[in-house]
């Protein structure tokens, strides 16, 4: 049993569904897009640059409900007690 | 004894297929893959017992599978039919995803689109074993390596393709770290593979919040097909970038993506019924789903090599296969082949941004292809 030849396959199916035009087309417009977007983000640092001259950007103020940022002595800390946790001699 | 043998009739005993007993092997083979070798898990289990419990036949008057009206399962199944689950799925990961490393490195963007190739190769492929055009679409955004992407796509072109597909994506997508390594290994030299990258440089806050807006404005304009999924994709990473909107990011990531994930996974491996799907057509469907991986890790990694051809920082042409938008799976494997040539070059970080932006690219190929064959 063939599945090819019972599912008449063949270059003629390709080109009634202009199968070439849509893979270029396709990928001319995926390529295009994507292009586009990084060329925007090779951008935004000297965009923002101009911005930030007239609004700088503000550190951040660390409310109740952001990200709480944690100093280098407290994560020092919080490894030498960790390390601490596990070298000690269970009784 | 009459009641017997008529209650005897109903019961899946006596309606098992061949088939549906095939069925249930592969479901709970999936399941041992999950629990087992860990493959996937969070995809694995549910697809496996989904496909467990749509092999288990029915009488035609009780409606109880996801293609019967009015069944628990045909409901929840709306949400795929009708392309709900996908962009609700890239909310969630919209909200897990940093875009640093492709804010940092906008060039490597392009591998991203250079992997969405294996798509439009695999297109040619499945018209020319007489697929028709939606379902060939269908097949083709298997490679690129997004199972809502896929899932949503062909729910729109050819939902009677859903079950095979779904299951050929998603399969492929937890083998990624079995299809990828041989083909990036014969496409690269070692000197290639021993290629340091810069650093990435740090991003602003004013950038990452800026992104996901321009980006959804500019892939959205020019093909309004991915509005749902881009636009889903941008607006779950503002509500992580902003920090305004922290709980909100934080239900986006967790509980929603996860419900999302159990009610689709359970009923698309439900979808696949038997008739349905052990088929010839599934077969080609597996045949050119693995073609259609392999080809989009072949774009990435030789674009990468072209890109080399004209700059200065050279990119570690492995980074050109996470284009291929299974995030993060393809950038781990970058990282382990990388690392294996030296164990000192860390991959991963710049292997996320085509990573990402190919999620992008298969987003925008889909709604390319929406746009394009929807009637």
């Amino acid at each position: 049993m063939n599945i090819l030849s019972d599912l008449g396959h063949g270059w003629h199916n390709v080109m009634n569904a202009n199968g070439l035009s849509m893979t270029v087309v396709g990928m001319l417009i995926v390529f295009f897009s994507l292009a586009l977007i990084s060329t925007i983000i090779a951008s935004l640092p000297h965009f923002l640059k101009i911005i930030e001259r007239y609004f700088p950007e503000q550190e951040e103020e660390f409310t109740k409900n952001s990200v709480k940022a944690v100093s280098e002595t407290e994560v020092v800390a919080a490894i030498s007690a960790a390390l601490c946790h596990n070298i000690k001699p269970s009784n | 004894m009459n009641f017997f043998l008529e209650f005897f009739h109903t019961t899946g005993f006596y309606l098992m297929t061949p088939g549906n007993f095939i069925m249930i092997v592969i479901g709970l083979i999936f399941i041992a893959l999950a629990i087992i070798k860990h493959y996937e898990p969070l995809l694995l289990l549910p697809i496996g017992f989904g496909m467990i419990v749509g092999n288990i036949p029915s009488i035609a008057s009780m409606p109880l599978g996801v293609y019967d009206t009015g069944s628990v399962l045909n409901y929840i199944y709306f949400g795929v039919t009708q392309g709900i689950f996908p962009p609700l799925i890239f909310l969630g990961i919209g909200a897990m995803t940093d875009f640093s490393t492709m804010l940092s490195n906008p060039k490597l963007v392009l591998l991203g689109a250079a992997a969405q190739i294996g798509i439009f190769l695999t297109l040619i492929g499945a018209l020319y074993l007489n697929f028709t055009p939606n379902e060939a679409a269908s097949i083709g955004i298997i490679g690129g390596a997004d199972g809502p992407t896929a899932i949503f796509l062909t729910a729109k072109l050819a939902p009677h393709l859903l079950g095979a597909i779904a299951i050929a994506a998603y399969s492929y997508m937890a083998l990624v770290p079995v299809i990828q390594p041989p083909i990036m290994y014969m496409l690269t030299t070692k000197k290639e593979r021993l290629i340091r990258m810069k650093p990435p440089r740090a991003v602003s806050r004013r950038e990452k919040i800026l992104f996901p807006i321009i980006g959804f404005i500019v892939a959205a304009l020019i093909v309004p097909g991915c509005l749902s999924l881009v636009g889903l994709l941008f607006f779950g990473n503002l509500l992580k970038e902003s920090f305004v909107t922290e709980r909100l990011a934080q239900t986006a990531r967790t509980a929603l993506i996860d419900i999302v994930t159990i009610l689709l996974g359970l009923t698309v491996g439900a979808s696949t019924q038997a008739q349905t799907f052990l088929t010839k057509q599934s077969i080609l469907i597996f045949v050119l789903g693995a073609t259609s991986f392999a080809v989009a890790t072949a774009g990435g990694v030789l674009f990468a090599k072209f890109m080399n051809l004209f700059l200065k920082d050279k990119i570690n042409p492995l980074v050109g296969a996470a284009g291929v938008s299974a995030v993060p799976d393809s950038a781990r494997v970058v990282q382990i082949i990388g690392q294996k040539e030296d164990p000192h070059n860390h991959l991963l970080m710049h292997a996320m941004a085509p990573n990402v932006a190919g999620v992008i690219g298969s987003a925008i190929a889909a709604g390319f292809l929406w746009s394009l064959l929807v009637k």
